[in-house]
């Protein structure tokens, strides 16, 4: 194979090669890294402390795991909530609700605990193939506001590689290698685990070092998922969930109700009621810029959640929610979670008065729909 | 400790193709090579 | 006519050119039409998504790599001579259980790995020598040997289309396994008897085992330790995942061919290495080239146009559409395939029996493996047994893989009669 006489064939176009590799690196890594800075998150007339996951996990301190825990506390006898954020990084209305709790929420009753960036890692990285935006930014009251959109999974840059099948270390249970990087199927997470089960054990053991009565995770699935525009709740978590339901569609708003899968394993409404006494339940709205059957794929899918082919597909009969020219825009995704989460409080403190959540300084579903999210950044 | 050593075997695929880069003789497999150093180099360094 | 509907036919036609009238490498080309697809549609040249889509495919980049210097390792120690020469002694009297026997061998790395690659690379190496041995033509030796590798993927324990698509359905990767087997053992076995069985000529079969038995013996051993390091390797976390840590393959490969070096003939290490890497780069740089060219399918709106294309088939023809389209896509990746189209169909087929359905799917869509422009599994035995024409090799897997995907629509027809019956 060696029969060339000069040992380096092409030397110019080599090192010529070379450069325009290092060039292409000059020009990536920087913007691969940006994604490491956290968004700015302002902190609310409730902010009564910042702190940092792992002051309950001190295993994940310092590292691309940790993330702010800010708390709202009304300094009044009640319970404690936990709103997760940024499970997945690429379910936008998720870590936009509990990013809109943190600066305009105030507590009247309990406390609230709430992480806007749930799996920080997964912001740090988009998707591989999925051609996604990596910022998108909403015109607030304050100025333009940017934020990260990232992927379903912790980056590989900070857990790899993947394993070729993930088995949850509590049951047992096989999934794909790659959702070894899933903090939703990382629940209740181990202290010795990957850099995902730590993240997911940092989370338990908030819930249980502060007694966390009600845990809410905000996600979004894409429109041709079943189980979508819904609450999943753990069996213990049953009946607030219900009562929230009959509440949301007397107000308008309609959800479905799903009760956590015994067999699937690793989700957070399923490990977290498991694990703690906490009542877990986690909220789906439609996002199409996370779904397979999505067009052109940019900032304005992100936020105006149009798209000709999701048309198409609700004419097929392939969609699992209602969906029309209008779209599936962020201010109703971002709506539905808040209301959604104030119907699971108010629904809480009926049944526990004593351990009471309530908190006011939020606008209903339809005061968001006439106003539009940036009045709220 | 995992994720280490596959640093360094990404490093380990990283030299044999830019020495293939430097060695091979066809112009257009030379572009092939380059392509592939993008992200093992950045994978390596963990950036991406 | 959509935007991206002239976006995909320029996409299909500048690759066509490139890659025919241009002469220019398949990844090149694939690179090139990544590249031209953002420009076109007005959206610049998404220098960071186009780097991006590269990393889909590097963990099996890495795969390929180190396979490679495994088998050059083992190809230098004189282990797959040796082998060699065993099996065809051992099993030299019947050819039909030798064929039987080197199936299941060939389908082995790719039954615990989920990727036919390895099995082509792995046991696919030993194999050849073998049946051409027995008299099998070249491309004959290159169909069994990609038939086998493409069983052994979707074989259990680990099938990842299924994976991938449970994946987007939420259904966990749990009591597949006895379906998988009782429909890939079979068809691989019997695609082997029906390309090989013909060509064996006993007379050959016997001079060969003469030839051999005359072969003096690599002597020790333990000149297999190579081969045992990567069974155990692979099998162990399997069979023992609570307290045998993952390797993962690239380290599995490059674990073994550390031991290789320390027993059998000297070689040059590095030479050998060096030559791996050679064969392998422009597979692995097709791949790299896939995954670019899937990240701007996507952005640009292609790929969903072809998602809603398939499912926008009327109910009568779906399966005629799955059956077509599934394996079609299998030229670009049959994993992005199982993604891309495997979950949206297997939602369209949620009354059934999902166990059923998500088997019949990447069984369906394993047939995409000898799909141009990609081939993989055709292309890399085709380099390993030194065919000059890849396309030959899928010639003759093509009457096989269409009774594969036949088989597969008759599971998605029958999936709950089918699932009663075998109680899954």
């Amino acid at each position: 194979m060696e029969t060339d006489q000069k040992k380096l064939p092409g030397l110019p176009l080599s090192a010529g090669l070379l450069a325009l590799v290092v060039l292409v690196l000059v020009l990536v890594a920087p913007s691969d890294l940006a994604m490491r800075k956290h968004d700015f998150v302002r902190k609310g007339p409730g902010v009564t402390e910042v702190r940092m996951l792992s002051d309950w996990f001190p295993g994940i301190k310092g590292g691309r795991g940790d993330t702010e825990v800010y708390v709202l506390d009304s300094g009044k006898p009640g319970g404690s909530a936990l709103v997760l954020g940024g499970t997945h990084a690429n379910e936008p209305a998720g870590f936009l609700t509990a990013i809109v709790l943190v600066e305009n929420a105030r507590p009247e009753a309990g406390k609230l605990f709430v992480i806007p960036f749930a799996n920080a890692s997964a912001f740090t990285h988009t998707d591989y193939m999925e051609g996604e935006p990596r910022r998108f930014t909403i015109e607030g009251a304050s100025g333009a506001r940017t934020f990260r959109f990232g992927s379903r999974a912790t980056s590989p840059a900070d857990q790899w590689p993947d394993p070729d099948i993930y088995i949850h270390a509590s049951s047992g249970q096989k999934l794909s290698g790659s959702e070894t990087r899933n903090l939703n199927r990382a629940y209740p997470g181990r202290p010795d685990g990957t850099f995902t089960e730590k993240v997911a054990f940092a989370i338990t053991s908030l819930i249980k070092a502060e007694k966390v009565d009600v845990s809410v995770d905000l996600h979004e699935a894409s429109p041709e998922y079943p189980v979508i525009n819904a609450i999943v709740a753990h069996e213990r978590a049953m009946k607030v969930a219900s009562i929230a339901v009959l509440n949301l569609e007397f107000d308008g708003i309609t959800i479905g109700l799903e009760p956590s899968p015994q067999k699937l394993r690793g989700l957070s409404h399923r490990e977290l009621g498991d694990a703690t006494d906490t009542f877990a339940l986690l909220m789906e709205t439609a996002n199409p810029s996370q779904g397979r059957l999505r067009g052109v794929t940019d900032e304005a899918l992100i936020l105006k959640g149009r798209d000709p082919l999701y048309l198409k597909a609700k004419a097929l009969g392939r969609l699992f929610v209602p969906f029309d020219e209008k779209g599936s825009p962020v201010e109703a995704r971002v709506g539905r979670h808040l209301a959604g989460l104030a119907a699971i409080f108010s629904a809480y403190t009926e049944e526990k008065p004593d351990r009471a959540i309530l908190f006011s300084g939020l606008p209903s579903y339809d005061e968001l729909q006439a106003t539009g999210l940036g009045k709220l950044f | 400790m995992i994720t280490i050593i596959y640093r360094l075997i990404v490093a380990l695929a990283l030299v044999l193709v830019a020495v293939e880069l430097f060695t091979q003789k066809s112009a257009k497999l030379k572009i092939n090579a380059a392509l592939v150093l993008v992200p093992l180099v950045l994978r390596a360094l963990m950036i991406a | 006519m959509t935007t991206q509907v002239l976006l995909l036919l320029f996409m299909i036609a500048a690759f066509v050119a490139l890659v025919l009238f241009a002469k220019l490498p398949v990844s090149l080309s694939l690179v090139a039409t990544a590249m031209a697809l953002p420009l076109l549609a007005g959206r610049g040249l998404p220098l960071d998504q186009l780097v991006e889509g590269m990393f889909g495919y590097l963990d099996t980049g890495l795969v390929l790599v180190t396979a490679m210097i495994f088998l050059k390792v083992i190809e230098g120690n004189g282990l797959l001579g040796d082998l060699t020469r065993g099996i065809t002694i051992r099993f030299g009297k019947s050819p039909l259980v030798l064929l039987v026997a080197l199936t299941v061998v060939i389908m082995f790395p790719g039954m615990i790995t989920g990727s036919c690659t390895a099995s082509v690379l792995g046991t696919g190496t030993l194999v050849s020598p073998i049946l051409l041995a027995m008299g099998m033509p070249l491309p004959v030796v290159g169909a069994v040997i990609s038939s086998a590798a493409v069983y052994g993927m979707i074989a259990p324990p680990v099938n990842i289309p299924v994976m991938i698509i449970g994946g987007g359905i939420d259904l966990p990767y749990i009591g597949f396994d006895g379906l998988l087997a009782l429909v890939t053992f079979p068809m691989a076995i019997l695609t082997t008897l029906f390309l090989g069985l013909r060509h064996v000529d006993r007379k050959a079969l016997a001079r060969v085992i003469d030839e051999k038995k005359a072969e003096p013996r690599a002597g020790k051993l333990s000149i297999y330790l190579p081969l045992l390091t990567c069974v155990i390797l692979m099998v162990g976390p399997k069979a023992f995942p609570k307290w045998f840590p993952d390797p993962r393959l690239p380290l599995t490969f490059l674990i073994s061919a550390a031991v290789g070096l320390a027993v059998g003939k000297r070689f040059n290490v590095a030479k050998a290495a060096r030559d791996g890497v050679r064969e392998i780069l422009p597979v692995v740089g097709i791949l790299f080239g896939v995954g670019m060219l899937i990240e701007m399918m996507t952005l640009t709106g292609i790929r969903g146009t072809i998602v809603i294309g398939a499912l926008s088939i009327p109910p009568a023809f779906m399966l005629l559409g799955i059956a077509l389209i599934l394996p079609l896509f299998g030229g670009i990746s049959v994993y992005g395939g199982a993604s891309v189209l495997g979950v949206p169909f297997a939602l369209a087929l949620l009354g059934q029996n999902q166990i059923v359905v998500l088997s019949a799917l990447s069984l369906i869509g394993a047939m995409g493996s000898y799909m141009p422009p990609v081939a993989l599994t055709p292309v890399v035995a085709a380099q390993l047994i030194g065919e000059p024409k890849y396309g030959r090799i899928i010639k003759l897997a093509l009457a096989p893989a269409v009774v594969a995907v036949l088989v597969g629509v008759a599971m998605l027809v029958w999936a709950n009669p089918i699932a009663k019956f075998l109680g899954v």
